[in-house]
């Protein structure tokens, strides 16, 4: 497989994955152009793995990580709806409650909001999200619950800062 | 709840997805990234390479001032009595030895021979640590190598001379990817050996033997171009 070939095959899903992940479109450019660049300059060894594109799923999720943990430590959004809303574009504009899971996942950890991401877009289930995180099957049914948890309602606020 | 919450996420999440960026576009750009890396550290390692260069015509220049020659090349032994050299296989006599880019500033040729702060025909009898290290510069891999000398063309008159030279290789072509630019030696091989004082001073203070051709395999025709080049 060369990297062309994986770049029509998957690259549209990681793009879309990184866009997710980040939910800010200049950042999900360059997380996909640099988990990209590094797996086409590593490409003998990308295309060794078993699964390549679990491989470069991984390689995303380690940056945007890598990447969010640094934010999360020195900024917090000002206004989180203003800035979910200047970053992902909602087609039904009218739709209060996408809004307001807008501003809670941004809220959430970055760990945290990874593991909905993977579960619910990327479909993956909790071994592959173990395996694309780095961290043990139990601790992605962890983080999920709480996440859950801190995502149904306007009591969440004070769970989710449990799952920091 | 639960089956509500992961529906809004569902829908939530594929609706942003819908809005991703272009993956070819990105593609694109990644490998553009990776290209002009590579040039970047295409011209960086040359700019290195160059500053290397200089940095090591720097050190291993001749002095300012002209070292004090001695008066006339003394011969100890005539060269034909001198035993045959033993080469590595490979070899042809008279082929030069090279330590690498960073000394070739200066290319050989009987003038530039003849700037050489000293310059000996000799046969290794020894190789050991290297004896021009100072702690305050970076060390290089270096050995210490005795010569019994058969003809001294310039800088000396001793019968024995020591001067560091880069490790020996296994042999000509041997090793890895740099083994090209070691030179293959072993106590036994006779060489025309030039260089100059690692650190200033006379001819033989902390003696350095150069590459680049400055420093051969014995072959008397270039052991007769040498004696002529010194005088």
């Amino acid at each position: 497989m060369s990297f062309e070939d994986f770049v029509t095959g998957y690259g549209r899903s990681l793009v879309r994955l990184a866009f997710v992940l980040s939910g800010d479109r200049q950042v999900a450019e360059d997380l996909a152009q640099t988990v990209l660049a590094d797996a086409y300059r590593h490409w003998k060894r990308v295309r060794a793995a078993a699964d390549p594109e679990a491989y470069v799923r991984r390689m995303l999720v380690n940056a945007h990580l890598s990447w969010r943990r640094r934010r999360w430590t020195t900024e917090r959004p000002a206004d989180l709806r203003q800035e979910a809303g200047a970053t992902v574009a909602d087609p039904a504009d009218a739709v209060a409650a996408r809004d307001q899971m807008r501003v809670l996942l941004s809220r959430l950890a970055p760990r945290a909001r990874t593991v909905l991401v993977l579960r619910y877009y990327a479909d993956l289930d909790d071994t592959a999200i173990a395996a694309a995180m780095g961290v043990s099957v139990s601790s992605v049914r962890a983080t999920a619950s709480r996440a859950l948890a801190s995502l149904r309602g306007p009591a969440a606020v004070g769970v989710q800062r449990g799952t920091r | 709840m639960n089956q509500s919450t992961e529906r809004e996420l569902r829908e939530l999440f594929a609706a942003d997805a819908a809005d991703a960026p272009d993956e070819l576009v990105v593609a694109a750009a990644a490998v553009r990234r990776v290209h002009r890396r590579r040039r970047n550290v295409m011209v960086a390692a040359a700019t290195t390479a160059v500053i290397t260069a200089a940095g090591g015509y720097g050190v291993y220049r001749p002095a300012a001032t002209p070292q004090a020659q001695p008066s006339a090349a003394a011969s100890l032994a005539p060269a034909a009595s001198a035993p045959a050299a033993d080469l590595p296989a490979g070899v042809t006599p008279g082929d030069p030895l090279t330590f690498g880019a960073a000394q070739c500033v200066k290319p050989y040729s009987p003038e530039t021979l003849a700037e050489q702060a000293f310059a000996f025909d000799g046969t290794v009898t020894g190789i050991g640590p290297a004896r021009t290290e100072r702690s305050t510069h970076p060390r290089q891999d270096l050995r210490s190598v005795t010569f019994q000398v058969h003809t001294w063309f310039r800088g000396g008159s001793a019968g024995t001379a020591m001067v560091d030279m880069s490790p020996p290789a296994a042999g000509p072509g041997t090793g890895d990817a740099t083994s090209e630019h070691v030179p293959a030696y072993q106590i036994g091989t006779r060489l025309l050996v030039s260089g100059m004082p690692r650190w200033g001073g006379g001819p033989l203070a902390d003696p350095i033997a150069w590459g680049c051709g400055f420093t051969r395999y014995y072959s008397p025709s270039v052991a007769a171009e040498w004696a002529t080049a010194a005088k």
